[in-house]
């Protein structure tokens, strides 16, 4: 599958504070990929670029297998997005957010909106300001589906969500996921969230991707060691933070160690936590 | 997507536009009303270009853009595939037409309702259009640009208005002549060849840059700029910004009423000089030159001799204008905005001319000038008022016989109690300004029989012999019945009865002269005029003898109305009961006195005086 979004070396300033320092990314056709990071590790300013809010000040785009410069209105039109405020205009039904957003895309597909509210239970005649914060997400996320485009990018859509919506908000993304197969872009630092949705991950620390595959492979490559005395570290191993360290699978399956010596295999949050906690400085978006 | 985005500010605010543009058209119907008395029923329209165009402007950029920014609004579409600069270019031209419309219709409703009785050519209605709409759209671009600065457009409307304040007030620029303002000035309606093509032109140039200015704003930082402009104020930049605000402009208005004047200056006057002191004197026809120097010399001669009587260290400039329009008692004090001095009017010349009356009025003139004002503050006014009359009774023997009968009469409708005295300006209102003079000479006299002429200029120089400070040192300055108690050691209850018995005896002394007027009562009367309207019916009536001709002075009052000077009330003539030419509606507040001219005490006596709300 060739690569939907693929970001390379890119980096964005504001002011003094360096929100992305030659970040690379790529994401795959058809899969759901996971940004995930802590607050203020760069993953809005990602997507804000990806959308068009922003332009990076240095660094390549390419978005549907071209190289951009910038992300011009026809390509902002092939891609949906939901941000962590949706800042709807409060006086707006869901039917008339519908009849306005859909006037900015030409492959918009009004009975699909109506199809979707339905689905997730929007009520189409109140006014955006008296949804619950639940319903005004999933009213981002409709108004997103609607064009039917090949790239979502979902930006914390569950913030502010209490489990139980965001159980609810998870489950029919992935049964949306299911029936198109769009690409979607899930930025979260709700760790179990992205495990449960993405396909492969992508773990933003300081600016900069530290990890990028598919959990699976992050969690055969991150591991914790425990041993009474710690030997000299083979070469290859690198450290993460404390005892967890960082190798290829055969390094660690190939490895010889001391007696006494337990390797662990970690949890995608436990392994999130020690790259988080690896730079407490990290700068913001 | 422009038509989307128009859509979309249509629903939101298509209702907020059209009650605009109603309040346009009624606007229009007010000022046409108003323009009947003009020269050219366009005058409403330029009132309306020149008022309601920006009035209009600011309520529409207020609800497109400050609406937008201030709900953060703008995020939303920033994630729409839709440019920034669609955006802001959809909401500049849909406010411009918001804003301008009115303007046009206006125009076109005004030419139809004028085409009877003006003549109305192409190139007319071109030169009205152009002119008015520049002026509009400049305004409009304006205020789009402040409206974008968020939370610190009240600031920058702050800054405009001061600076152009500033400019008129310290460099004297005639703002109003110079373009984009002069196109909507006076000139507009009656200007039917010339294309004003360099204020046209410069007008263009500011509403350009302010386009760019606005476009600049809301892009530069890929738009967190106005984003960041858009957020609402902390506490802390609350306070700053309050204080940056205030503190300009209170250095300006310190620095305007510091800013010397020229001294006034009439050249073609008479110039008459006195022991350093000099008086213009202007010349008319019914004013021989000799009758004019008699009474400069006179005003000087009082002038140089209160001077070194009260220590003043100088004196302003002091005109006369004869206005044979005036009764004779009646004097007036000119406002001058732009200089310096003390110009009075008065009958002088003609038949009636009160001349000491009228000095003692100078004095007083030139004493408020010194003491910028404070002179006339209530707590001490009737002292203020019975000093100038009796420091030049002194020197005037006659003056002051006139003054003592007059006295006399006035006792009968007031008496001067402490409480009197301390709210002076309520009792001269009800006997008027000659017996009120007359009754303040009366205390101040007593005052001086009993603590001798030495306290009363101590009294005088103390409040009056220093000009006062022009800023907020003038707070801390001491009460006027502490100095009176500490340069006479007498109080303002003790004077108060002191002066009853002193009047008393004048009256028992002057018992032939008795105050025929005591009999007669003034009565005013709402009637029912039709709706809401009532008329105020007035009669004098007497107990025993003929009623004289007399005056009826009145008003409506407004809310801040405090004293009322005699210029300023209507008058009507009447030998018997009438019908005032005004109507009002019930609850207006109304002033109403009579008066009438005794001629034993050379005086106009004011009966009946009353301040009342028509039930």
């Amino acid at each position: 599958m060739h690569p939907v979004v693929r970001l390379e070396k890119v980096s964005r300033r504001f002011g003094k504070v360096r929100a992305l320092d030659e970040l690379s990314l790529e994401v795959r056709e058809g899969e759901i990929y996971g940004l995930l990071g802590r607050n203020g590790a760069g993953k809005t300013t990602t997507l804000r670029i990806l959308i068009g809010i922003l332009k990076p000040d240095a660094g390549h785009i390419e978005l549907f297998g071209s190289r951009v410069r910038r992300v011009t209105v026809p390509l902002k039109q092939r891609i949906g997005y939901v941000s962590q405020e949706p800042n709807f205009y409060p006086w707006m039904t869901a039917e008339q957010l519908g009849r306005f957003v859909g006037g900015f895309y030409p492959t918009w597909d009004s009975a699909e909106f109506r199809r979707l509210l339905g689905l997730l239970d929007i009520p189409e005649r109140r006014r955006s300001v008296e949804l619950s914060v639940g319903t005004r997400a999933k009213l981002g996320l409709t108004l997103a589906l609607a064009p039917r485009p090949p790239l979502l990018l979902l930006d914390e859509p569950t913030a502010g969500l209490d489990p139980v919506a965001r159980r609810e908000f998870n489950d029919q993304l992935a049964q949306l996921h299911r029936e198109r197969g769009t690409t979607i872009v899930l930025s979260s630092h709700q760790v179990i969230e992205v495990e449960q949705l993405a396909q492969r991950v992508g773990i933003v620390q300081s600016g900069r991707t530290c990890f990028e595959g598919d959990a699976a492979t992050l969690r055969a490559h991150v591991r914790k060691v425990t041993a009474p005395v710690l030997p000299a570290l083979p070469e290859g191993f690198e450290r993460v933070r404390g005892d967890i360290y960082r190798a290829d699978r055969e390094r660690w399956e190939t490895s010889v160690w001391p007696e006494g010596t337990q390797i662990s295999i970690l949890s995608l949050e436990e392994i999130f936590l020690a790259f988080a906690r690896a730079d407490d400085g990290a700068p913001g978006s | 997507m422009i038509r989307g985005l128009v859509m979309k500010e249509l629903r939101e605010h298509g209702w907020a536009i059209l009650l605009l543009w109603l309040g346009s058209a009624l606007a229009l119907l007010v000022f046409l009303r108003k323009a009947e008395r003009e020269a050219s029923p366009f005058v409403s329209f330029g009132y309306l270009s020149a008022v309601f165009g920006p009035l209009l402007s600011l309520a529409v950029t207020n609800r497109l853009v400050v609406r937008e920014y201030g709900s953060r609004t703008q995020l939303f579409l920033e994630t729409l595939p839709v440019t920034r600069a669609r955006v802001v270019a959809a909401k500049w031209l849909l406010g411009a037409g918001a804003s301008l419309f009115p303007i046009v219709a206006a125009l076109a409703a005004t030419a139809a309702l004028a085409s009877g009785g003006v003549l109305i050519t192409a190139r007319f209605m071109t030169l009205l259009a152009v002119r008015s709409l520049s002026f509009v759209l400049w305004f409009y671009a304006l205020s789009f640009v402040v409206s974008l600065l968020g939370r610190y457009r009240f600031v920058a409307w702050g800054v405009l208005l001061t600076g152009l304040l500033a400019l008129h007030s310290f460099i004297q620029l005639p703002i109003v002549r110079l373009p984009p303002f002069n196109l909507v000035s006076s000139g507009l309606v009656f200007e039917r060849l010339t294309l004003p093509a360099a204020d046209l032109l410069v007008t263009w140039s500011i509403t350009v840059l302010l386009l760019m200015g606005a476009f600049a704003i809301a892009l530069v930082g890929e738009g967190s700029l106005s984003a960041l402009l858009a957020r609402r104020m902390t506490r802390r930049e609350r306070v700053v910004v309050a204080v940056a605000a205030l503190v300009p402009v209170a250095l300006l208005g310190i620095l305007h009423g510091r800013k010397p004047k020229p001294p006034f200056h009439l050249r073609s006057a008479l110039i008459v000089e006195h022991g350093g002191q000099s008086i213009g004197v202007a010349l008319t026809a019914n004013l021989s030159v000799a009758v004019a120097r008699t009474l400069g010399e006179a005003i000087a001669s009082d002038l140089a001799e209160l001077k070194t009587y009260l220590g003043l260290t100088r004196t302003p400039p002091v005109y006369v204008l004869p206005d044979a329009s005036l009764d004779g008692d009646m004097f007036l004090r000119a406002t001058l905005p732009a200089s310096d001095g003390v110009v009075v009017r008065s009958a002088l010349g003609s038949r009636g001319f009160q001349e000491d009356e009228f000095r003692t009025f100078v004095i007083g003139e030139v004493l408020d000038w010194y003491t910028r004002g404070r002179a006339n503050r209530e707590d001490e006014r009737w002292f203020f008022d019975g000093f100038k009359q009796w420091w030049l009774a002194q020197r005037l023997p006659s003056f002051e016989d006139r003054l003592r009968r007059r006295a006399a009469a006035g006792p009968t409708r007031l008496t001067p109690d402490a409480d009197t005295l301390r709210r002076w300006l309520t009792a001269r209102e009800q006997v008027g300004d000659c017996l009120g003079d007359a009754l303040a000479w009366r205390i101040v006299s007593v005052l001086a029989r009993d603590v001798g002429p030495l306290a009363i200029q101590s009294t005088a120089r103390e409040l009056w012999g220093s000009r006062p400070p022009n800023d907020a040192r003038v707070l801390f300055e001491p009460s006027f019945e502490q100095v009176l108690w500490r340069r006479t050691g007498i109080t303002v209850p003790v004077l108060a009865e002191r002066t009853v018995t002193a009047l008393a005896q004048d009256r028992a002394g002057l018992a032939a002269q008795s105050d025929a007027q005591s009999s007669w009562s003034a009565d005013f009367e709402a009637r029912p005029a039709g709706g809401r309207l009532y008329e105020i019916q007035y009669r004098l009536g007497s107990s025993g003898d003929t009623v004289p001709a007399y005056a009826v002075r009145y008003t409506t009052l407004q809310p801040w109305d405090g004293e009322l000077s005699r210029s300023t009330l209507s008058r009507v003539d009447a030998v018997r009961q009438g019908v005032l030419p005004l109507t009002v509606e019930r609850g207006t507040r109304m002033f109403a006195a009579v008066e009438v001219w005794n001629e034993p005490l050379q005086c106009t006596v004011r009966i009946g005086a009353r301040r009342w709300v028509v039930p």
